[in-house]
């Protein structure tokens, strides 16, 4: 191994960044398992001591979540609905122990195909911000997060926050994911989906795919059906598999396409309709 | 001083594990806590190929590593006179040939075998220094065809594993009268076939295999998990160091489970020995999780074709199976008898079925080996005669409960001989399942399923009537000191792995002498404590070592009376016992506790020479035969028709396992059992590619049931004692498999029968159900 280093201030950790190509280290609950066997090669920036990167604020018009805030920061935060779904997978996500370290930025960078944070967080039509010593820039999360285990993140980048705008209507969030078992699995599929409301219709929705394709996405054409639908306990049965073409699931040892397809749109059909008036 | 037994520590109370304060505290010792003075660490270096002739291996980088030692490989255990890795079992082929027996080298030499084959040990003065040379060593192969299925393993055209094993089979096996099973075949009106498969499970103990080995002039020290260290002992001593017993020692702490597992003697033991002879420190290794996926036995994996005949009223007339086991790469780690001899003894369960034959190839393949797991063909037999058993009262459209009922074998016909050669002792299967159906509100079911269905949910119901043949006899050990003081150590040959021996061995011992529970203490896992001691395994010990207790104290007692009679001064027929006390016969008020014995002998009172100078006894038992714990498991599932997910709502158990010596203990091996059977039938599956790589080398790909996963486990019993042993016990340590396996998969088919789903293999995974159901009716 390198050099490790662990700053306690951001400006410090991006200086370093500027200096030498140094794996970032956050929770490293994807980094260890994906070292298993192996000793970390290369220089170490851990940036579990930066404290202004960890945290959720409300400003204004959106909310800010610091890159470092765990799973477990997330659900004992006092939250409006809008963050349900985001919560919903936070409460999935491996065990409690992963939860405890594991962070929101750390999924993101970590670029899985079925990372669970990253659907809930294409519902809320999340941006990223990122931080180098040339200034801070932002990106809607859906060109960050670009191809499978591949982000834009740049040389000399760190991501610092992530950010969600306020709707200004009121709205409601749900998250699904189907495994092998409920806890402690790599999804077979995840589905989140948020509505705003309007006098009892849906006045945008956005709904997202994890784990059937190489990257998380968003399902434009089920989006655009869905405005205007009444919300009540039926909303999911618009759905048709022909909403769902932006997918392209795989076939591997824990299921094959076809049935991650079919299940995928049960799974849809029913978040919907969980979003329904009780 | 009070010295008597307390009634809340008898037999038949639900005493909690006395070693369970210890180790929730983090104060067990288990092999991985033992650190030797001087101590080195020892990694393997594996093959990443799953068959290859072995070209070379080229240690020179790994050995100029900083802190390496010493690099060892085959040719060097070869050349140190060790000997090589023995298969104990024996067994005849059906054509009455001995059973090839390959030999193998702890670190393989000409060829490697399946990926994880250690070729070498690397040892150094840090773990990592190990590890890190250990990925330095340099294998050259060349590369050869590999089979991972008994089935391609058989091809015409495969590769052989073994030059002996033509066929690559290991054993050829046959049990029954063909002709007469062809007859009633041929006779019967109704013939259900299934095929079924007892899919290959990775064990996964939560303490991964580990051994510390130390070698001081002559005299050799292995710490190690097993179940057993006598016969380890044993076997090391004969077959490995070829050195006199008394010069080996096998040590075992604390063990993290082992479910049959850990009990074979693994070339790393071998490995660990050897290197700590030649550097003259103790070496010691520990697996990693990594490498346990790799390198531990694994269970099951087998595919069997499945027959029964009927005649026109349902009574059963021959039980046939036919199949493989794949036994993996290596004789002596892996074991036949789950594929084999297990089938034949517990094929038959519960019922009068009058004939059966069993055919099984044992076959190598280029897989991890596969040894014992949990029940080790028990479950796996139970599974197949209850699968039959529901479809053909499917097929034959009698009810699933009364064809039971129907080829029960009653309790009036007890002691009853079966065909596979046992004698039941006991067992009342008509009462153990008619309570299980009270007990699991079986009637109640339709109500239950209507609910599924308003929720859009199948929902099925599953019998697992199970019998399981516990292990044969043995001989076993049972020794009983008394320390100055008043305590009791207690020592058998029986060894812990987790199942709480050391709280029903005292209850038993306490209530034999009417001594206090809290004084004994359970000594077990050195083997230098040890005359003979067959080990735990196939859920014997309670019975097994319980007739050594048992023994053991009639024999102190028996010493007592003498010394009781000379410190009375009375003669030693007038002397009785009762409640931890001798008395003279008729006359109450002269009398003797235990506690006054020892305290008369700890004073120092001149014993005359032909008494027994103390109370101390070392007893050898011979354990009694096998007793055959049964019951009715009971389990409801439903299943999401759109996503595949099956769910066990309900699991309902009714079990006799006669004298229950500690109900908890006795509940909480029913359940371990129950969820590893849930495991296995819902959820976990071994998988390798064609090339033999292992794609399932991780819990990320290896699903395990959680708390989650588990319902309620309800737990009743119906306890018949079993006749031939002292303490009227049964075997519990395997049945909760037994049970799990069928009741949870004739409750999937049960569910998925709407679509006339008529059978799904283990593991029911969602994927799978869902495929199953879309053949069915692809419109849904
Ligand atoms: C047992 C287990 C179960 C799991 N279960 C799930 C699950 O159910 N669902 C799921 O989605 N994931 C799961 N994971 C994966 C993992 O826990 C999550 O993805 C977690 O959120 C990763 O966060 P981390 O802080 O640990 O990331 P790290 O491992 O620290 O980092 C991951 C990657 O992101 C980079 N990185 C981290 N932070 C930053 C940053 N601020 N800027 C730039 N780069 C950064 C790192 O360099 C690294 O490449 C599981 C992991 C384990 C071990």
């Amino acid at each position: 191994m390198g050099d490790y280093v662990r700053p306690a201030g951001l400006d410090e950790a991006l200086e370093h960044l500027a200096r030498r190509p140094y794996a970032v280290v956050a929770g490293a609950t994807d980094l260890y398992p994906a070292h298993v066997g192996r000793s970390l090669q290369g220089h170490l920036l851990d940036i579990s001591g930066i404290l202004t990167l960890r945290g959720i604020v409300r400003h204004d018009d959106h909310w800010r979540i610091g890159a470092t805030t765990t799973w477990s920061d997330l659900i004992a935060a006092d939250l409006p609905p809008l963050f349900d779904g985001l919560k919903q997978a936070a409460r999935e996500i491996g065990g409690r122990q992963i939860q405890n370290a594991g962070t929101l930025g750390g999924n993101i960078c970590n670029a899985s195909p079925a990372a669970d944070g990253v659907p809930p967080l294409l519902a809320l039509d999340a941006e990223v911000e990122l931080a180098s010593v040339d200034g801070m820039v932002r990106l809607p999360l859906a060109a960050f997060v670009n191809r499978s285990r591949s982000t834009a993140r740049k040389r000399g980048q760190l991501l610092t926050g992530i950010l969600v705008p306020q709707p200004a209507l009121p709205c409601r969030s749900a998250f699904a994911k189907l495994g092998a078992r409920r806890y402690l699995v790599i999804s077979i599929a995840s589905v989140a989906a948020m509505i705003e409301i309007d006098c009892g219709l849906v006045s945008r929705a956005r709904v997202a795919v994890g784990a059937c394709s190489p990257v998380p996405c968003r399902l434009p054409e089920l989006e655009a059906a869905l405005r205007g639908a009444v919300l009540d306990k039926r909303l999911g049965d618009c759905v048709t598999e022909s909403h769902l073409a932006a997918l392209a699931p795989i076939d591997d040892i824990r299921a094959d396409a076809s049935y991650r397809r079919a299940a995928v749109t049960v799974m849809v059909r029913r978040i919907l309709n969980q979003l329904g008036p009780a | 001083m009070t010295y008597a037994a307390n009634p809340k520590f008898a037999v038949g109370q639900p005493v909690s594990r006395t070693e369970d304060p210890k180790l929730v505290r983090g104060a067990g010792r288990f092999t991985d806590d033992i650190n030797l003075p001087t101590q080195l660490y020892a990694v393997f270096a594996r093959s990443p190929h799953a068959h290859g002739v072995i070209r070379g291996i080229d240690i020179a980088a790994a050995r100029a590593m900083p802190g390496v030692l010493g690099v060892f490989i085959g040719t060097d255990i070869e050349a140190g006179g060790f000997g090589r890795m023995p298969c104990g079992l024996t067994a005849p082929n059906r054509d009455g040939s001995a059973m090839v027996k390959p030999s193998r080298v702890a670190l393989a030499v000409d060829k490697v075998r399946f990926v994880g084959d250690p070729v070498a040990v690397v040892v150094a003065e840090t773990a990592a220094q190990a590890r890190d040379a250990a990925e330095a060593v340099v294998l050259d192969l060349d590369p050869l065809q590999a089979v991972t299925t008994a089935e391609s393993a058989m091809a015409a055209n495969a590769p052989r594993i073994h030059d002996e094993a033509i066929g690559n089979v290991f054993l050829d096996y046959h049990y029954g009268d063909t002709a007469k099973v062809a007859a009633a075949f041929a006779q019967a009106a109704h013939v259900t076939q299934l095929d079924l498969c007892s899919n290959r499970i990775a064990v996964s103990p939560m303490e991964p295999r580990c051994a510390a080995g130390q070698y001081d002039d002559g005299q050799w020290t292995l710490h190690v998990g097993c179940q057993g260290p006598f016969a380890t002992r044993n076997t090391l001593a004969r077959e490995i160091l070829k050195a006199a017993p008394d010069k080996v020692r096998v040590i075992t702490g604390n063990v993290g489970g082992s479910f049959g597992m850990k009990a074979p003697l693994y070339p790393e033991y071998v490995a660990v020995l050897f290197a700590a002879r030649a550097l003259g420190r103790p070496v010691k290794w520990a697996n990693d999780r990594s490498e346990s996926f790799l390198s531990d036995g694994h269970g099951r994996d087998h595919q069997m074709h499945a027959e029964l005949a009927l005649d026109r009223d349902g009574n059963f007339l021959a039980v046939r199976i036919t199949g493989t086991g794949n036994l993996g790469a290596y004789p002596g780690q892996a074991t036949v008898i789950p594929a084999s001899a297990n089938v034949v003894k517990n094929i038959i369960g519960v019922y009068r079925t009058p004939l059966l034959e069993v055919s099984t190839k044992c076959v190598f393949t280029n897989t991890a080996p596969v040894g014992a797991y949990r029940g080790a063909g028990r479950p796996e037999a139970n599974y197949y005669m209850e699968r039959l058993v529901d479809q053909a009262a499917r097929e034959m459209g009698i009810d699933r409960v009364e064809l039971r009922r129907r080829n029960h074998i009653p309790a009036d016909l007890m002691p009853y001989g079966t065909p596979s050669g046992q004698t039941y002792d006991s067992g009342e299967f008509t009462a153990v399942l008619d309570k299980a159906l009270l007990f699991a509100d079986w009637n109640g079911f339709e109500d239950r399923k209507r609910e599924s269905e308003r929720r859009g949910l199948l929902r099925g119901r599953g019998i697992g009537q199970y019998l399981e043949v516990t292990a044969p006899p043995a001989s076993e050990m049972c020794s009983i000191r008394f320390e100055t003081g008043g305590n009791i150590t207690l020592t058998t040959g029986t060894l812990d792995q987790g199942q709480g021996h050391a709280t029903p061995f005292a209850q038993v011992a306490a209530q034999r002498l009417g001594v206090p529970f809290e004084r004994i203490a359970l000594r077990q896992g050195d083997s230098d404590d040890l005359k003979a001691g067959g080990g735990t395994g196939g859920s014997k010990s309670m019975v097994s070592a319980g007739k050594a207790i048992v023994e053991a104290c009639d024999k102190v007692v028996a010493q007592g009376r003498q010394i009781a009679a000379f410190v009375l001064n009375a003669s030693e027929g007038e002397i009785t016992f009762n409640d931890g006390r001798f008395a003279v016969e008729g006359q109450a008020d002269r009398n003797l506790g235990i506690g006054d014995l020892l305290e008369v002998i700890g004073g120092g009172l001149p014993l005359p020479a032909h008494l027994p100078q103390s109370l101390d006894v070392e007893h050898i038992a011979q354990t009694p035969p096998s007793t055959f714990p049964n019951g009715c498991h009971i389990a409801e599932v439903e299943i999401d028709p759109a996503t595949g997910v099956v769910r066990v709502d309900r699991y309902s158990m009714v079990n006799d396992f006669g004298v229950m010596i500690n109900p908890l203990l006795v509940e909480g091996q029913a359940q371990g059992g129950v969820v590893q059977g849930l495991g296995q039938a819902l959820m976990e599956l071994v998988i390798y590619d064609e090339s033999g790589q292992l794609l399932t080398g991780s819990y990320t790909d290896y699903a395990m049931p959680r708390a989650e996963d588990m319902p309620e486990l309800r737990f009743a019993s119906h306890p018949v004692p079993a006749t031939t042993n002292p303490l009227g016990a049964k075997g519990c340590g395997e049945a909760g498999c037994a049970g799990a396996l069928p009741s949870i998969m004739n409750a999937a088919v049960d569910a998925l029968s709407k679509y006339g789903i008529m059978h799904m293999d283990m593991p029911a995974t969602a994927p799978r159900v869902w495929q199953a159901i879309r053949e069915k009716a692809p419109a849904l």
